[in-house]
């Protein structure tokens, strides 16, 4: 009785998170597509929206691609709530997976696990937060930080702010003899493709983690893992 | 018509007010949830705190280079959309391709060049709002039936479900690596810095506490800081 009590919690709290994941995120994106509207309503600014299209669709299909590869591998990273959070801000390769990742790592919880995902959304909404306050101050200070941030003598350095973090993750993530094993065959394969053969890493992504979860699945089919 | 006007305007600064306050409020609401859950299911406070912590220290540094991208963008569309456009949803790198389309479009040289004028403005503008929500609006399709997937596979085997993900992150961090060395030389530099760096935390993190909780953004600073060293020496 217990344990069937306790799969009703989950599967509720599951419930509850895709529906307001999918409820806030629907709000957002119609605010998001009313901010031009009401611009051009407002100013009678419009634009030859036949012009348009093309653009549109080859942004879109751009952002699309890149999301896909994502968006099925995430969930079992980080949580569906944190992927739902992730999408709205953006930059969820390069910060908010990082992020939970890192405080997984950090805590000591186990990625994949209930507490793994509650712990990431804590994890991704706090960047989220912590990125527009940064964006707030920086706006309200624009003339008095513009020159230090943009100065010749720290450019590389934040040119390299990307780098820098995978590099650190990698470091977090691959202290592990387990996640080395799953990962040295796409690292290999991503490294041929994109320095070898100059591929961008849009097509090279879904490759490795296809190959990723393939070597994964032997691995654990052996008990290597 | 001088397209500063409106893009400096009262309205394009609540508009973008309205909808960055929308989203504070999904992130206060969702931390809220997260907290409750991990709470309800034995996480510590302590622990949770450490999240918090570590949230906040590895936000702060790959926050600059938006900044970057809002101090290169508002001379061209003022202050308002490049603010709410770097806040949510965008990415620089997006933001600026979509906007040079949008400019190209109406005509002009891209973005910012020449014959950029209201026109280009508004057509940037569209391109940027509608073109950047498509990957929201294919996230909140199809979250929910794969999410929902990996939950029933998590009942029949939570084991594998559990070498899933991490294969899933080992294939993602494999790419992202592999791009970072194979760029260029300082790039795959700092990389390695980053990654040496991050191991000494860790290895040494059981005699000094403070070296895991910020284990990551040390390894930032120390890979950015590199990063100057090796242009000075190599250029």
């Amino acid at each position: 009785m217990n344990n069937e009590k306790t799969t009703i919690a989950i599967d509720s709290f599951d419930s509850e998170i895709h529906k307001f994941g999918s409820l806030s995120g629907s709000i957002i994106m119609l605010l998001m597509v009313l901010f031009p509207f009401v611009i051009s309503v407002v100013n009678n600014l419009f634009p030859n929206f036949t012009t348009l299209i093309s653009p549109i669709i080859t942004v879109s299909l751009i952002m699309v691609t890149f999301s896909i590869a994502e968006i099925i591998a995430y969930p079992p990273i980080m949580g569906a709530a944190s992927v739902y959070m992730s999408y709205v801000t953006g930059n969820v390769t390069n910060l908010k997976m990082p992020c939970a990742v890192s405080t997984m790592s950090v805590t000591g919880i186990s990625q994949g696990t209930k507490e793994g995902d509650a712990i990431s959304m804590i994890a991704v909404g706090v960047s989220t937060l912590t990125v527009i306050i940064v964006i707030l101050i920086s706006i309200l200070l624009l003339k008095l930080i513009s020159p230090l941030i943009s100065s010749p003598a720290l450019k590389p350095a934040f040119d390299n702010v990307m780098p820098a973090l995978i590099g650190g993750l990698a470091g977090m993530v691959l202290s592990s003899k387990s996640k080395i094993k799953l990962a040295i065959i796409p690292l290999i394969i991503s490294f041929i493709g994109m320095y070898l053969l100059g591929l961008s890493s849009g097509y090279i992504l879904p490759v490795s983690l296809i190959i990723a979860i393939v070597v994964g699945r032997m691995l654990y089919k052996k008990g290597k893992l | 018509m001088d397209y500063m006007n409106i893009a400096n305007s009262g309205l394009a600064y609540i508009m973008a007010s309205i909808i960055i306050v929308a989203v504070i409020s999904q992130t206060i609401i969702f931390i809220r949830k997260g907290w409750e859950r991990a709470l309800s299911l034995g996480v510590s406070k302590d622990v949770l705190k450490i999240a918090v912590k570590n949230g906040i220290s590895v936000s702060i540094l790959p926050s600059i280079p938006i900044v970057l991208s809002i101090i290169i963008l508002v001379p061209l569309l003022g202050i308002p959309v490049p603010w709410l456009r770097l806040s949510v949803i965008g990415s620089p790198m997006f933001e600026m391709l979509a906007a040079d389309f949008g400019a190209k479009a109406a005509g002009a040289a891209g973005l910012g060049g020449e014959g950029f004028n209201s026109a280009a403005f508004i057509n940037s503008v569209w391109v940027m709002s509608i073109g950047g929500v498509s990957a929201l609006l294919f996230s909140l399709i199809f979250i929910k039936p794969i999410s929902t997937s990996y939950e029933k596979a998590k009942k029949r085997d939570a084991k594998w479900m559990v070498v899933f993900g991490n294969a899933a992150l080992a294939g993602i961090l494999a790419t992202c690596l592999a791009e970072r060395l194979s760029g260029s030389i300082i790039s795959a530099l700092v990389v390695t810095c980053g990654f040496l760096c991050v191991l000494i935390c860790i290895r040494f993190s059981q005699k000094i506490k403070f070296l895991k909780d910020y284990a990551l953004t040390i390894g930032m600073i120390f890979g950015m800081t590199m990063a100057i060293v090796f242009t000075s020496i190599i250029g």
